[in-house]
Parts: structure tokens; sequence; C-alpha cells
């Protein structure tokens, strides 16, 4: 499982959290440069979560999106935001089809339904 | 951003604006008065000189207050201003009647009513001045010999009703439109302010997200590490669970923000640390 996100805390305690729970290897990435560094490893993942707004003036979780399609990812692609529905990353993030966008904070219940690769029951728009 | 400033200090500032104007063109305008009729034969002098001096020494007083400009000191100042003049052209009118050759009768007064239309501070001080400038001519017709009464073009001084007519339209028209500007402004100030609001409780929201969906996380890895702390895990959990409902009630701005080209990555502790600083100004 890849995790993209630019909180530190969240990062480590979301790999955390697979490791104990779901049993599963997590990557924890902070920026879409360490995306691109991690490389293969990266590609061979089933689910990419993916936080849409890593910080201001960086490439964001959509470039992320765009890097992983282009270089061949066959995987799961998940959204994850704080932001409002209406902000415009998250517009341009729910136009691209092939994405999912869950909001923050995400639930256990909803986690488990993204790992085993179903549609999260709880899955909603962001608040 | 610099806040509006309340409406009833706009009014003030308007009205002090148009009565400062309106003390100008009479120290400036009776002088003129004097060259004009300087051929005329016992033109009093100290009128229009002494409604000069008065609009003069009524600046000083408009200037002393320019910094805490009110309604009642432009409106009396103008009535005042107003009454001044009036008792002016009551003498020079007399001498300009009686003076030999041909006179376009009250020149002055259609002038002054015309002139209160754009100056007055409000409509019953505007309506008043203007009625002053028509009251006085038909008055001081009424009381001139019959015989310079008959010396007056046709349908004078009749005209003058037309010009208060004009004036008290114009008059009504511009405090109409300066009303509307004013409920412009008041909803336009009201429209930024809810937009600051907004975002600053959404960039709120946005800021706490990412460390309550932390807390949470934690709680579920050390439950599972740890099951003999379910209580003090369930707490937290339910503190945790008030905060998420706290933030989903901030949702309701979402509708109230216009997305702008600098709020695409926003720094979120930038902007509400910019709103807070705004909040406090």
């Amino acid at each position: 499982m890849l995790f993209l996100d630019d909180d530190d805390d969240l990062r480590a305690t979301f790999a955390d959290l697979v490791k104990t729970i779901f049993e599963r290897e997590c990557h924890g990435i902070g920026s879409h440069r360490e995306l691109i560094a991690l490389g293969e490893r990266a590609l061979n993942c089933g689910v990419a979560i993916l936080d849409i707004n890593l910080g201001p003036e960086v490439p964001s979780g959509i470039d992320s999106y765009g890097w992983l399609r282009k270089h061949g990812f066959a995987g799961r692609i998940v959204f994850l935001t704080g932001h409002a529905a209406s902000h415009p990353l998250v517009i341009e993030a729910r136009r691209l089809g092939d994405a999912e966008v869950v909001s923050k904070p995400v639930s256990l219940i909803a986690l488990t339904s993204l790992l085993e690769d179903r549609v999260p029951d709880e899955q909603h728009a962001p608040q | 951003m610099i806040p509006a400033p309340p409406p009833d200090a706009v009014q003030a500032q308007h009205a002090w604006r148009g009565t400062m104007w309106a003390c100008g063109l009479n120290a400036v305008g009776m002088p003129i008065d004097l060259v004009l009729g300087r051929d005329v034969p016992a033109l009093p002098k100290w009128a229009p000189l002494g409604s000069s001096a008065a609009a003069l020494l009524l600046m000083l007083v408009l200037l002393a207050f320019r910094r805490r400009p009110s309604n009642r000191l432009a409106t009396s100042i103008f009535l005042v201003n107003t009454a001044i003049i009036l008792v002016a052209l009551w003498f020079t009118s007399t001498a300009w009647a009686a003076a030999p050759g041909t006179w376009i009768p009250f020149q002055a007064n259609k002038l002054g009513a015309l002139a209160t239309a754009m100056l007055a501070p409000d409509l019953v001080t505007g309506a008043a001045a203007i009625g002053g400038f028509v009251g006085m001519v038909l008055l001081r017709y009424m009381t001139l010999p019959a015989a310079q009464q008959h010396r007056f073009p046709v349908s004078e001084p009749w005209t003058i009703l037309i010009y208060g007519v004009f004036a008290l339209a114009l008059l009504i028209y511009r405090v109409h439109r300066i009303a509307l500007s004013r409920r412009m402004m008041r909803v336009r100030t009201e429209s930024i302010a809810t937009q600051r609001l907004a975002r600053a409780f959404l960039a709120l929201r946005d800021y706490t997200n990412t460390p309550l969906q932390t807390i949470d996380l934690a709680t579920k890895v050390i439950r599972k590490r740890h099951p003999e702390l379910g209580p003090i895990l369930d707490r937290i959990d339910r503190s945790v669970d008030r905060l998420y409902r706290l933030n989903h009630t901030f949702s309701i701005y979402e509708s109230r923000i216009v997305w702008t080209e600098d709020d695409v990555s926003p720094d979120p502790s930038r902007l509400v640390a910019s709103d807070l600083r705004e909040g406090t100004r």
C-alpha cells in the first residue's frame, strides 16, 4: 500500500495501522519527489492513498496521480482530502474518473473497504 | 483589508463636504455679485461682503470639526449659510430692482436653488433651503413698489417656481442615489465579512482534520496492541467524535466561499493567522 501525505505524524500512524491491523506493508511518503524516488516499489502497490494538497507551491496529489498512471500503476487510487468539496483541487480530482475522493476523517471501516478493494460503504464527499 | 467606515460616519463626511462647498460658493460668489453691480446705485456693499465674511467664518468652524464631522453640525451650518445668503440677496435685490435699465430678476436665487439640490446634506434641509430661495423671491416681489413690479419681464418672478420644482426633483434624485450607493456599500461590506469568516472557519476545519485523523487512527493502533486500555481509548474516541461533529458544522460555510487562484494551495495556518489578524483590527 502507498500512502502519500505531507503530515509526518499521520503518515507514520497510518503505516502503523496498516501494519498492525491489516498486516500489510505501507510505504509512507511525504511528497511527489519521494514518490518518484520510490519508483518501482510505488508502482507495485495495490492501493495508493494520496492527499490532494501537499502544501503551498509544491506538486499536489493530482500530480502524483498523473505520474502513477503515466508509469503504468494499475492499482486503485484514492484521494484523501480535508478540503471542501467546492475547493478547485477537489473538483479537479473528482473529474479524473478512475480515482475516488474520500474526505478526512476516514473511518476504520472505510479504510478496510479500501484495502480489501471494495467500494467503501462510508465513502462520502468531502465535507 | 481596511474595514468600511460605519454608514453614519460616511453620511457625516458627505454632509460636511457639501456644506463646505456651499459656504465656499457663498464666500466667492457674493463678492462677484458686488463687482457685477458696481454701477447699481445704492447697492449695499455690506450685504455681499458680510455674507462672504460670514461664509468664511462658517468654513473655519467646519474645518475645526473636520476630524469629527456630524450631520447635525453640517445641517445647521448649511441652513445658517443659506439664511445669510437670503438676507444679503434681500437687500441687494431691492437695489437691483430700483436700478435703471433691464434687470433679469433673482438670478442668484435660481442659481442658489439648483446649487442646493447638488450640495444639501439631506432631503429635509435641502427642501427647506430651496423653499427659502423661492419664498424670498415671491415675498420680495410682493413687497416691491408696483412701478418696479411692472418693469419685470414677462413670466417673472414666477419662473422661480419652475426652478424650485426642478431643484426639488434633482435633490430627491440625488438623495435616492446616495441612499442606493450606501445600501450597495453595506451589502458589499457584509459580503466581504461573511467571506472572511467562512474562509477562516474552513481553514480551521481543514487545519484540524489531519491531526484529528492522526489521533483517531492512533487510538485504533493502541486498541489493537493494548486491548486493556479500551475504556480510556473509548473516552478519546468520544472526544474526537465530538470534534469531528464540530468540524462538520463548518460545512455550511462552504457555499459562501468564492475560490480564487490564491486559494488553490493555501497554507491553512497562514490563512487562519491572517484572518485572525484581520478580525482583531
